[in-house]
């Protein structure tokens, strides 16, 4: 099994948002940041691989097993994070361990009260004592006491403090020195993927802009600016998106060399952050293409 | 399963405390037991949809190893075991305020049952298709309500079925409360497999 999680022509559409005809693979012992803006489908397509939404139509597979016939397999090897907590905010710490603990065959309380204590998390307080940031770490404890095999979180730095961000990326970086293990994780806040991810998935209204490896990405994704004389119908096709000004055009390419040659020294290249690809492919191809 | 089940328990925690204080002040109150038994269980009930709606309960579960089969049946077993504990609790007390047990006790232990599979019966599947919506909090309070008039409907039902000349002549009141408790059982049932059938369906938000 390559793929930790399979996605086939997998359609859904609730109001006005579809996700039309989307295949992805996420790459198993891998870490797959999931970007886009809000409303682009992370969470929509994220539940979907949990089985908390079904598609219309397409398969889903996730650990090589479809949730029809192994639901409660795969969801014994998912540790979730999302965004929002699941915790009962009458209980303490504890009392929270005590219900989830029995449900994982390979819970691990020692791990849990590593965790607990690595983190500062008090066993015998209240949860509703708890800031949203202790509140994703508690998730965050749950998540990883059970040795599960992917990871799938929800934006999950998206309410911690700095430190604690970097201590989270520095645990994910830690999980992940086991080979077996995958990691899915949306986010909004891209330099937390920079030092992290593998292979970064891009989405935007409910399609894939791009699923592509980092280090591809830094090679091949420029900003481009220069003088609006030089764009034409047959220049224009190495850009996926432009943004014209009085004093010249920005544009998004991803054939930094291709670009390059072509313009040389007409035109100012810059490595593009993942910050700038989300920015501008609003409204962008999904692919340059250059005859 | 199980562990939902036992989960359904102990989310109340201290709250057990509280629950055993009404009860006691219902039965001060020489309520009857139908009342008390069906009130009790259906306020535990309706907490334990109130603090997985508050803790995003439907995600949590769901993320995790169980289906959403066992989710639901859960809550519908949860709601017989909370109904016996109140019905053993209320059996146990009897006798320390009354000193005994009176023989007609047995109609309104079976009464408080029927009416709450009546009421669950009823209620649930609107649960699970209203869930995670917000009117989900009233719907809970109409729960309560409604089983409060359930009991004084159940009460003066009972009444007028006693005091026609037809009733009391075809069925004993053994016969009269077990075709109730299988008709109710029956309900029961069958909202059970509804409640599947509309949360298999839903989209967890």
């Amino acid at each position: 099994m390559e793929h930790a999680i399979e996605l086939r022509n997998v359609h859904k559409s609730f109001g006005s948002f579809s996700i039309t005809d989307l295949s992805l693979k996420v790459k198993k012992g891998f870490v797959t940041g999931f970007i886009g803006g809000n409303g682009a489908g992370k969470s929509t397509l994220i539940k979907m691989m949990m089985n908390l939404l079904q598609p219309d139509s397409g398969e889903i597979r996730v650990l090589g097993m479809n949730y029809k016939e192994n639901e409660k397999k795969i969801k014994e090897r998912i540790g979730f994070v999302f965004n929002d907590a699941t915790l009962y905010k009458e209980l303490d710490l504890s009392d929270m361990k005590k219900l989830i603990a029995p449900c994982y065959r390979q819970w691990d309380d020692r791990l849990f009260h590593q965790y607990c204590d690595r983190f500062e998390l008090p066993l015998r307080n209240k949860i509703k004592s708890f800031s949203d940031g202790m509140k994703m770490k508690v998730s965050l404890a749950f998540a990883l006491s059970h040795h599960a095999d992917l990871l799938i979180m929800d934006e999950p730095t998206a309410n911690l403090d700095p430190i604690f961000r970097r201590e989270f990326m520095q645990l994910l970086h830690e999980v992940m020195l086991n080979e077996e293990k995958t990691i899915l994780l949306s986010t909004h806040i891209m330099s937390d993927l920079s030092s992290l991810a593998d292979y970064i998935t891009f989405m935007q209204k409910g399609q894939i802009v791009f699923s592509k490896e980092l280090h591809e990405i830094e090679e091949k994704y420029a900003i481009v600016r220069g003088k609006v004389e030089l764009l034409d119908g047959d220049t224009e096709q190495y850009f996926l998106s432009i943004t014209r000004t009085d004093s010249g055009f920005e544009a998004l390419t991803s054939d930094y060399k291709a670009v390059q040659a072509l313009f040389g020294n007409e035109v100012i290249i810059e490595k593009a952050s993942l910050e700038e690809i989300m920015y501008y492919s609003r409204g962008g191809k999904a692919d340059a293409s250059i005859n | 399963m199980l562990q939902l089940i036992k989960k359904d328990i102990a989310i109340h925690k201290f709250q057990w405390l509280l629950y055993l204080a009404m009860l006691l002040f219902f039965m001060l109150l020489d309520k009857d037991a139908i009342f008390i038994i069906a009130l009790m269980s259906a306020i535990i009930t309706m907490n334990a949809f109130f603090a997985d709606e508050q803790a995003n309960g439907h995600k949590l579960w769901n993320a995790m190893p169980f289906t959403r089969s066992e989710i639901v049946s859960a809550r519908y077993s949860s709601l017989l075991v909370v109904t016996v504990i109140s019905m053993s609790t209320v059996m146990m007390i009897e006798p320390i305020l009354n000193g005994g047990w009176d023989v007609l006790i047995w109609k309104e232990l079976v009464g408080g049952v029927v009416l709450i599979m009546l009421s669950g019966a009823l209620c649930f599947p609107i649960f699970y298709w209203l869930s995670q919506r917000s009117v989900i909090f009233v719907l809970l309070i109409l729960y309560i309500l409604l089983v409060i008039a359930g009991a004084y409907s159940f009460y003066y039902l009972y009444l007028y079925l006693s005091d026609t000349l037809i009733i009391p002549q075809a069925l004993s009141d053994g016969k009269l409360f077990g075709f109730g408790f299988v008709i109710a059982l029956c309900l029961y049932m069958l909202s059970w497999r509804l409640s599947i059938k509309i949360y298999k369906n839903r989209g967890i938000l």
